[in-house]
């Protein structure tokens, strides 16, 4: 690789609002609650701050749009500031962009903010307006992800029971996390008579629509101890693109989505880990639906293709399970307001590695994981956080 | 000449825009059937004289024109202005449904006569003309239906309950007449118009800012319309059909047309008190203003 950032980058700073129906929330309203909450966990002002990066999917006028949306907001004035996009791992790349320009040595304290707006916007929920006569036909996120998850219990077997476990676990994890947007435990009877969306996912396969922000505040590493002993470090990033159009493609076979696992290579490479199962010890993984879990256990290296289901039912990724992934609850519980979820997902599991999870935390974890995948599939950001 | 050899009926053509589609029509090579009753803005009255002074304009220019005087606003003048398309011409290819009268009163006060009047000149108008041409445009697999829709309907107005209503009415029944004649290769489109004319002529100028308004909206030429209708009646425009145009001096516009645009599902069923709990704030960014067209448009016409 050309030059790994591994332990250039900390994470000082972090901070997330309450994710959910937030209708008395503006965009700028979240975006102010979230940096400022990063402001404050890492004890800096905003002048502090040299640079940002933004990540909204959805943009409106004057919410969302180019980097004046986080300007205006935030009154963050002649700095360096760009805009995200990128599907589903707008989030996560926009960490990844502050990370990649504090290791290139551009500047010292980044700001990244992950903001999106669902409930009182367009944006969500229509059927798609395209321009393929058939190709737009139930072509909504949950139709879509839908053909992959048939194929998937076709191909191995997998059961909508298992799916089920799966939303009870992240429901589970919600409940004790005040942050969430649902905060109920649901049971697999629940799971499984809910009315269907898409088959096979039912109403709690599918994750809410929601709005939320986030942020966090990278440093270099080595002015990371002047700000506070328990810095998290950087470990490694990666993402990768991959086509928009797999149904074109006649070796996508719907069983898994590769620009996760050439994003998570990357980000395995960069961070010198070679048994993802093993060193990794917490993991914040993309669970738009149940059935996306399980395809990223595989698709990050944790379980064989096609294995992916025996984590779950052997529950080695619950909260007191050997290898927890989504402790927050996940998307299940957040929902996806596209924007902040990475940023929600690096709030985790720097909370979790500083040992501030309070009733979710994870037992001693050292090296955590942030996952994002969308497009459906087109794209994927990894990026790998630990202990100094 | 874009329109040689064509057949063209023009109602209401005796002055405004149905006197500029017909003159510029013609001037394309099309040979012009001028309809126009000859009454007042509110329908009243009957006049040769403008339809064939129309008549005589585009003669003298070199064109080819005859007058018809029949009533749009029932099935039997919508046969009989056809009918002299097909009489004098030997067929039909354009139908311009321009013909149209004022009848404005408050929701309020207006009387069942006022209501009549209004939609069965513009919208029934329209029917009867288009009804009578459809089936010979469906057996020469070939044809143009131009209608004149307004922002009156469109986004919104005082007083005019009958012509909004009959405005949105015509909207909907292009997009019916193209989908029906569809196959056949024939196509329907409507026109906002944005104009100056005799209909539209009683807006008040009592304060200095309406004096200033209306000096500005007598810059839009009626004549200004013609080339867009004149496009749509053409061959070139074989591909364009079941749209909503707006023109407005030199501007032309085109409209959307409703889709959903919001979306919430309770797959637990809904009730009034949920409904009340979410929809009005979960919409309410995305909802329309009560507003009329000059909200919409309140810049100057490009005129």
């Amino acid at each position: 690789m050309a030059h790994s950032i591994k332990d250039q980058v900390a994470v000082i700073g972090v901070g997330c609002i309450k994710f959910g129906d937030n209708f008395d929330q503006g965009y700028e309203e979240m975006a102010v609650e979230a940096a400022f909450a990063a402001f404050n966990d890492a004890k800096i002002t905003p002048e502090e701050i040299d640079a940002a990066w933004l990540g909204t999917y959805s943009p409106a006028q004057g919410h969302g749009k180019a980097a004046v949306s986080l300007g205006d907001a935030l009154r963050l004035y002649n700095k360096p500031i760009s805009r995200v996009e990128n599907f589903c791992a707008t989030g996560t790349d926009a960490f990844r962009h502050a990370v990649m320009a504090v290791a290139a040595g551009l500047y010292d304290t980044v700001l990244v903010l992950g903001v999106e707006k669902y409930k009182d916007r367009p944006g969500r929920g229509i059927a798609r307006e395209g321009v393929h006569p058939y190709h737009n036909d139930g072509s909504t996120a949950p139709g879509l992800f839908a053909l992959a998850a048939t194929r998937y219990m076709h191909t191995y077997g997998l059961t909508r029971e298992t799916l089920a476990k799966v939303s009870v676990k992240n429901h589970y994890n919600g409940s004790l996390n005040p942050k969430a947007h649902l905060q109920k435990k649901v049971t697999i009877e629940e799971v499984l008579t809910a009315p269907i969306v898409a088959y096979p996912f039912g109403l709690y396969d599918c994750c809410p629509t929601t709005d939320g922000a986030a942020a966090a505040i990278v440093c270099r590493a080595d002015l990371a101890k002047k700000y506070r002993a328990d810095y998290i470090l950087v470990k490694g990033v990666g993402l990768a693109v991959t086509s928009g159009r797999p149904f074109m493609d006649p070796t996508f076979d719907y069983l898994g989505f590769r620009a996760t696992q050439h994003a998570a290579a990357q980000a395995y490479e960069m961070a010198g880990i070679k048994d993802p199962l093993e060193e990794i010890d917490v993991a914040e993984v993309h669970d738009c639906f149940t059935w996306t879990e399980i395809t990223n256990y595989e698709d990050l290296g944790f379980a064989k293709k096609g294995e992916g289901a025996r984590l779950i039912e052997e529950g080695r990724t619950a909260l007191n399970g050997d290898m927890p992934i989504n402790p927050s609850g996940g998307l299940k519980s957040f929902g996806h307001p596209i924007g902040a979820s990475g940023v929600r997902m690096v709030y985790e599991i720097v909370t979790q590695l500083r040992g501030q999870g309070g009733p979710r935390q994870v037992k001693d974890p050292k090296l955590g994981l942030v996952h994002n995948v969308g497009g459906p599939g087109a794209v994927s950001c990894v990026a790998i956080l630990g202990q100094p | 000449m874009m329109l040689k050899d064509k057949v063209a009926v023009v109602t209401g053509a005796g002055g405004g825009i149905g006197r500029g589609t017909a003159l510029l029509l013609a001037k394309e090579g099309a040979k012009v059937v001028v309809n126009d009753i000859g009454g007042s803005a509110a329908g009243e009255g009957r006049d040769t004289t403008p339809a064939d002074k129309v008549v005589a304009e585009i003669t003298a220019a070199g064109g080819t024109a005859v007058s018809n005087y029949d009533s749009v606003a029932s099935m039997t003048g919508g046969e009989k202005i056809i009918g002299t398309a097909l009489e004098k011409f030997g067929r039909i290819d354009i139908v311009v449904n321009n013909a149209g009268i004022l009848r404005d009163r408050m929701i309020f006060n207006m009387s069942e006569e006022e209501w009549d009047a209004v939609i069965n000149v513009h919208l029934k108008g329209t029917f009867a003309c288009t009804r009578a041409a459809a089936p010979h445009m469906r057996q020469q697999k070939s044809g143009r239906i131009i209608n004149i829709t307004s922002t009156s309907g469109l986004i919104g107005n005082y007083g005019q309950a009958n012509y909004a209503a009959a405005k949105m009415g015509i909207v909907g029944f292009t997009k019916a007449v193209a989908l029906d004649l569809g196959r056949y290769g024939a196509t329907a489109n409507c026109i906002a118009p944005f104009a100056w004319t005799r209909m539209i002529g009683t807006i008040p100028t009592e304060t200095e800012a309406q004096k200033v308004r209306v000096e500005k909206l007598k810059r839009m030429d009626p004549a200004l319309i013609a080339p867009l209708v004149a496009f749509l009646a053409s061959d070139a425009a074989q591909e364009v059909t079941g749209q909503i145009f707006g023109v407005r001096g030199k501007e032309i516009i085109l409209f959307s047309q409703p889709r959903p645009i919001r979306q919430v599902a309770d797959l637990e069923g809904w009730t009034p008190q949920k409904v009340a709990e979410i929809i009005p704030q979960a919409f309410k960014n995305s909802f329309y203003k009560l507003e009329v067209s000059a909200d919409v448009f309140p810049y100057d016409p490009l005129a």
